[in-house]
This record gives structure tokens, C-alpha cells and sequence, in this order.
């Protein structure tokens, strides 16, 4: 993608910046400390498409210490208000709170669990993997398992990619009985990893997709909380994106936002493979052009980056954007919307490795526009 | 399971009211009919009985004067799969196209009914193809596609057939509503159980809450345009802005030949409890707790992504409603031999009701 007509330091200009400055954010948003542990936990906490509760809970915590107010929608999304009543256009920050998993369908009489996808999984990534089981009547008990196939000796035709009927989860039952005492079908699972912060801030998390994009928002509107001459800022940490951005219909309509911006993930180039875009982690926030994300947005962005020195990359959506910004822009009458990505490696598998500097440079860029000149 | 010493799972008089439901004719885009037989019998129990401009019913209970109270939507809806007459060809045969998801192999041999023709007879006819001694050998291993099939009303020409029926008009399969079983037992096989039962139990379930002092407003909705994915019940809830939106629908026991894979689930074991997909989470815990506690049978499934009923639809109706889903076992859906167990009708009507007495004492 080029970058000569908008001048914001990606493409080839960004290959000689690579000599001048690194690393590429040098603004003055840090995410360490207790900002750190907040990702951090929100990171490790499960909460798959339409069991968002856990996250809902961390992040109300959270919000609970610095915004005016705080509440969850019947659907599980939770409003997050600062500068309540304050002048000018309600604005929307926007991320969603959910993330893929399995979900149990059948428990079998060898105590085994049949599941589904909660959301778009590629099924040869959760082959081998350790899983928690979310039980109970809230889903906090949580039991390890793993899940479960054929060995390769006992394979027929070792070249062919499992579906879900040649996979199970184990829990370590010995018998159905066993099994039904522990889990009911329709109990949720994620994959049992935990986040890690390499040396040099580049983070690796199940559910990166999308609870870096909820910690933006929330973490540029506590930025924004008492600010003079910022205007109402709501975050919809938003529920069920996974299963076709529903969350954030309903969400958006409570919030009912003048304009908003939502905060996804999005893939990269920097990884073998020919590739039809150019995205790189660590290289700043993605700022998409086209579909659901409003031009005027858009070029707002990315002049607020270029006035700031804020590096930023751009992509191009020609129909929709697989994020919530889709359904941010047909809630109620229409909500005009610009959409901001983390770029992450390795989506919808527990890979998922982002630059910690990415989303620094993100909250920068996003607290600037909200506090634009208009 | 069959118990013929205890009460019939339904009254006489509901059971009657279930079989006309079924028995009216009224694919997607023409339920005026099955939204006028259940509005007649609304308005025994309400005076609050409405249609709206798509065509959808509303059969609204509660005392309008306690704007405090929770409002409860619960949705199932008139429409049924069926067949629409796309063309009259020069032989007076009828080609059509399907209303809703059919599998093509069921429709071979079946007599139909097209209704809201010009003369407002009922035309009956039959779904035909080339009889197997003429059927090539390629053909007889196949099921065919919908437009290698036609009806037959018995005319000789174009003009005759086109003296009987118009393009557009609609058709569906020629049977009436059966229980069959041993003695005791209570299944019901019929066409249209998809969706005329939930229809059925969201009114049966709104008027006994209703009846029985809950402190909720109730609505029973049964909306349109289901089986086509117009979602209908979108409009419905949009229009309501309910807090609760529960779905009642039908789906696929496991317990038939090759079925197992679905889950554990089986016909006479009480209503199917969805948790995940566009479902709420604490809904479907409450609904599945009032279950528990009232001591009714209920059964539970797991989905990912879709339910496949009109939850899917309703969720993105823009309002601040929460969402559940109960099911009544049905087998053999979308052909005209769909059977429930009666006593999984009376089940969800009962667990409804449970949980909307929990929810209006809260």
C-alpha cells in the first residue's frame, strides 16, 4: 500500500525509517505498571461469544475507579461513560470483549465432549491444545482438558485436515456419568494458554482478538476523563463480535453516538507467504480507508498522526471490514464510524502477537482526534 | 414413557385450537390466515389482539398502567415452509419455486392445496415427475431439482390452468394433523409444526402467566417471514422494544437412525434449552434454573455461532432486550410428517411460564 499522497510514514518510507528511529512510537502514552496488569488480566480471562460475563466483570472493576458511569446492557455489553453531559458530540470508542472458543454440544458415554466453534476457527490450530472447560451456573469453575484425536498411527489418511467430528475434548473422565457430573453441554472453552510479554514489548495472547482493541478504548477514555473541552466519551465494550458483530448493534443504539471509532485487530504482512496487503507489527495503528470506515474519519486520523509524528498504516476495505465498525455504521439512523487496528500475527489461533507500542501509539492518535478542533 | 392414566398433556379445548393452527394453510407472505385463527383465539384471553402491517399478531397481557413492570416478548412464528407457483406452462402443468428450505426429495408423489387463487377455491393438485419406468438411469439415482418437478391440477391446457390459479399464488402440502402411537401415547405428526406450535405455546404460555397474576406485561408475538430469513421477528421486536425477546421454535432431536451426532436429545424429554450462539447467557441460566426448580423436564444444546431460529434475527433488533430460546423436540423437519410429543408442548408452555413468574417476582 502506498503512502505517498497522505505522507504518514509507511511503504517505502517507512523502510528508511527504520535506520532513523526505533522504536517506531516515540510519543508519550506508556502502557507499564498497573496499565500493563489491567491488559494483562484482560488478556487471560475467558470469556468466548455470549459468555462474556468475566471480562465484562474485569473491565467494570476497572472503568468503575474513573468514569462517571458505568453499566451493562441487557445484552452483556458494558457502557463505560466519562465527561458525562460534557458539550459537543457524543463520541463512541468501541472494542469487543468477546473472543472465539468451543462450546459442548454432547458428552459421550466414554466421558468424552463434543463441541462446536464458537466463532471462526481454523480447526487444525486447536489440535493437540490444552483447553479450560467453563462450568457452573457463571462459568468461573474451570476444568483443564485437553483436546482429543486419533494418533497418527491409528490415522488412515494422515493427509487429510481434521473436522470437528474427528475431534473431542478429554477431561480426564473415566466414564459418561463421570463426565456429566463435571460439565453440561453448552458450557464454553477456550484454549488454556496464558499472555507473554517479550523483552522487547511485543505481546503473545489467546484473545488478543480483540481485548487489546476493549483496553484502547477504555484506555483512551480514561485519558480523556476531566480533560477541559473534551465532549462525552462512551466506550461499548462490546459482546458477540465473533459470531457476526451483534453485540454492537444493540450496544451502539443504547449508546446512541454522534460518531465513534472502533478499535479491531487486523492481519499482517511481515510473515512469509505473498500477501495482497501491507501490514506490519510494531509499525503503528492500522487506519482503514473505505467500506463501513467513514472517509471524513479516516483523513481526520491520519492527519491528526501526521501533525503528531504518530506513524500509522493504512488499509483499504472495499466491502465490509469483518469488525464492529459494520455494525457500528448501520445502528439506528447510521452512525458514522473510522476503524482502528492493532496489527497482530497468527488471528484466531493463541498466537496472537501484537507490539505493545502499536497500541500506545493508537491511544495516543485516538485521544488526539477525540480532542481534535472541530 | 406412555402413561395413559394421567391427564392429557393439553385440554381438549387447546388441543383443538393446536390442530386448527396446524391445519390452516400459510407459507412465508401469505399468513394472514394462521395470524387470523390465532388472533380469534387471543382475543378470548385478551382484549389487546392486534396485526400490524407486515402481519404480524400481538396478543398483549398486563395492565398497561405499570410501566415499571418487565415486558416479556415471547416469539414464535406463522410462517411455514411451502411452494409458489412461478409458471403455467402450455399443458396446463404448474412449475413453482420453494418457500423456505425444502428438501426436494420429500416434495416427489405429494398431493398439495394452493389457496388464495382468483376464485378463492381451494385447487388441489399433485407433485409429479417422469414415473420411474421412463426416468433414464442416470435420473433414478438422484434427487432431482425443483424445477425437473411440476404440479398437476388436472388442466389440459394453459388457458384451463390459468382459469384456476395465478402466478404468486402459494401452495402447501395436502395433509391434516395425525396423533398417532399406541395408547397413552402423545405424538402428533403434522405439517407446519414448524413454527404453528411455538405460535401455539408463546400464546398458551402469555395467557397462563398472565392468568396467574404474573407482574409483567407479556406479549405473544407470532411474527412473519421466518422460514425465507426476512426475519420478521426483527421488525416485531424493534416495534415492541421488550426486555426479554424469548424464541420459541422447533429443532432437531438426535434420536432418530444416524441422528446422534446432534447431541443428546430426544423427542418426550422435555423442551430444548440453547445455550451460546446469539442466546443470552443469563437468560438461558434463569430459564434453565426456573426448570430445575419447578421440577420440569428439559433438555440442553450447545451452538457456536447460529441457533437457526429467529434468536439470530431478534438479536439485532435494535433495542435493549435480552434474548433466549426454548425448542420444542420436532422430528423430521421441513417435510409434512414433522412429529412433536405433545408433552413437550405442555413442557415449554409450563417452563415459560416458571420462569416468567420468577422473573416478574425479582
Amino acid at each position: 500500500m502506498s503512502n505517498t499522497d497522505t505522507g504518514t510514514g509507511t511503504g517505502t518510507d517507512g523502510d528508511s525509517k527504520d535506520q532513523r528511529k526505533l522504536p517506531y512510537y516515540q510519543g508519550d502514552v506508556r502502557i507499564d505498571g498497573a496499565q500493563l496488569d489491567m491488559l494483562l488480566k484482560l488478556l487471560d480471562t475467558p470469556a468466548p461469544s455470549g459468555f462474556e460475563e468475566p471480562a465484562a466483570e474485569v473491565v467494570t472493576a476497572w472503568a468503575r475507579e474513573w468514569a462517571d458511569d458505568v453499566h451493562t446492557d441487557p445484552v452483556g455489553n458494558v457502557i463505560v461513560t466519562v465527561n458525562k453531559g460534557a458539550a459537543g458530540p457524543r463520541t463512541m470508542l468501541t472494542g469487543h470483549i468477546d473472543e472465539i472458543g468451543f462450546i459442548v454440544t454432547r458428552i459421550d458415554d466414554k466421558g468424552l465432549l463434543h463441541f462446536e466453534q464458537v466463532g471462526g476457527w481454523d480447526l487444525t490450530v486447536p489440535i493437540g491444545q490444552r483447553v479450560r472447560v467453563l462450568t457452573g451456573d457463571d462459568g468461573r469453575d474451570v476444568l483443564v482438558g485437553t483436546v482429543g484425536k486419533l494418533a497418527p498411527h491409528q490415522l488412515k489418511d494422515r493427509s487429510k485436515a481434521p473436522t470437528l467430528k474427528d475431534m473431542w475434548i478429554d477431561i480426564g473422565a473415566a466414564t459418561g456419568d463421570e463426565a456429566r457430573s463435571m460439565v453440561r453441554v453448552g458450557d464454553p472453552i477456550v484454549l488454556d494458554t496464558t499472555p507473554h510479554v517479550f523483552a522487547n514489548r511485543r505481546v503473545v495472547s489467546r484473545s488478543a482478538d480483540d481485548r487489546i482493541g476493549a483496553f484502547i478504548a477504555l484506555e483512551a477514555a480514561r485519558r480523556l476523563a476531566g480533560v477541559e473541552g473534551a465532549p462525552e466519551v462512551v466506550v461499548l465494550c462490546a459482546t458477540a463480535e465473533e459470531i457476526g458483530c451483534v453485540g454492537a448493534l444493540s450496544g451502539t443504539y443504547h449508546v446512541n453516538p454522534d460518531e465513534a471509532i472502533a478499535i479491531d485487530v487486523t492481519w499482517t504482512s511481515d510473515v512469509p507467504g505473498d500477501h495482497a496487503d501491507d501490514s506490519h507489527v510494531g509499525k503503528g495503528p492500522s487506519v482503514t480507508i473505505g467500506a463501513a470506515a467513514r472517509t471524513r474519519i479516516a483523513r481526520e486520523l491520519i492527519d491528526i498522526a501526521r501533525e503528531a509524528d504518530i506513524d500509522i498504516q493504512l488499509a483499504a476495505a472495499g466491502r465490509s471490514t469483518s469488525t464492529d465498525a459494520d455494525s457500528v455504521v448501520r445502528a439506528r439512523a447510521g452512525v458514522p464510524v473510522g476503524l482502528v487496528s492493532i496489527p497482530t500475527r497468527y488471528l484466531h489461533s493463541p498466537g496472537e502477537l501484537f507490539a505493545l507500542e502499536d497500541a500506545e501509539a493508537s491511544i495516543d492518535l485516538i485521544v488526539r482526534w477525540v480532542k481534535r478542533a472541530r | 414413557m406412555s402413561d395413559s392414566e394421567s391427564a392429557p398433556p393439553l385440554s381438549e379445548d387447546a388441543l383443538a385450537a393446536l390442530l386448527e393452527l396446524l391445519d390452516t394453510p400459510a407459507p412465508s407472505g401469505s399468513e394472514a390466515r394462521a395470524g387470523a385463527v390465532w388472533n380469534r383465539r387471543a382475543r378470548r384471553f385478551t382484549d389487546d389482539v392486534r396485526t400490524d402491517a407486515l402481519g404480524a399478531s400481538y396478543a398483549t397481557f398486563g395492565d398497561p398502567d405499570h410501566a415499571e413492570r418487565p415486558h416479556i416478548a415471547l416469539v414464535g412464528h406463522l410462517d411455514e415452509i411451502g411452494l409458489i407457483v412461478s409458471r403455467i406452462d402450455d399443458k396446463g402443468f404448474l412449475r413453482c419455486l420453494n418457500v423456505g428450505g425444502w428438501d426436494i426429495a420429500v416434495l416427489i408423489g405429494q398431493r398439495v392445496r394452493i389457496d388464495g387463487t382468483p376464485s378463492g377455491s381451494v385447487i388441489h393438485g399433485a407433485i409429479a415427475r417422469t414415473a420411474v419406468h421412463v426416468l433414464d438411469a442416470d435420473a433414478r439415482g438422484k434427487v432431482p431439482k425443483l424445477d425437473e418437478l411440476w404440479i398437476d391440477i388436472g388442466a389440459t391446457s394453459r388457458d384451463e390452468a390459468c382459469a384456476m390459479v395465478q402466478i404468486g399464488d402459494p401452495a402447501v402440502i395436502d395433509v391434516t394433523p395425525k396423533l398417532i402411537g399406541p395408547p397413552g401415547s402423545h405424538r402428533l405428526m403434522s405439517r407446519s409444526l414448524d413454527n404453528r406450535v411455538g405460535c401455539f405455546v408463546v400464546l398458551e404460555a402469555a395467557r397462563l402467566a398472565a392468568q396467574q397474576g404474573a407482574r409483567a406485561t407479556i406479549t405473544a408475538v407470532g411474527c412473519v417471514g421466518e422460514e425465507i430469513g426476512m426475519g420478521g421477528s426483527t421488525a416485531a421486536i424493534f416495534g415492541l422494544q421488550p426486555d426479554y425477546a424469548v424464541a420459541v421454535d422447533v429443532t432437531s432431536p438426535g434420536d432418530t437412525p444416524g441422528g446422534s451426532d446432534i447431541g443428546d436429545l430426544h423427542l418426550g424429554k422435555g423442551p430444548i434449552l440453547t445455550r451460546g450462539a446469539t442466546t443470552n447467557a443469563r437468560v438461558m441460566r434463569a430459564l434453565i434454573g426456573a426448570a430445575q426448580r419447578a421440577g420440569l423436564p428439559h433438555q440442553l444444546r450447545g451452538k457456536g455461532i447460529r441457533t437457526g431460529t429467529d434468536v439470530d434475527q431478534i438479536v439485532k433488533a435494535g433495542g435493549k432486550h435480552a434474548t433466549g430460546l426454548v425448542s420444542v423436540p420436532a422430528r423430521y423437519l421441513h417435510t409434512p410428517v414433522e412429529q412433536v410429543d405433545l408433552r413437550d408442548v405442555r413442557a415449554s408452555i409450563d417452563v415459560l411460564v416458571a420462569w416468567i413468574q420468577e422473573v416478574a417476582n425479582q
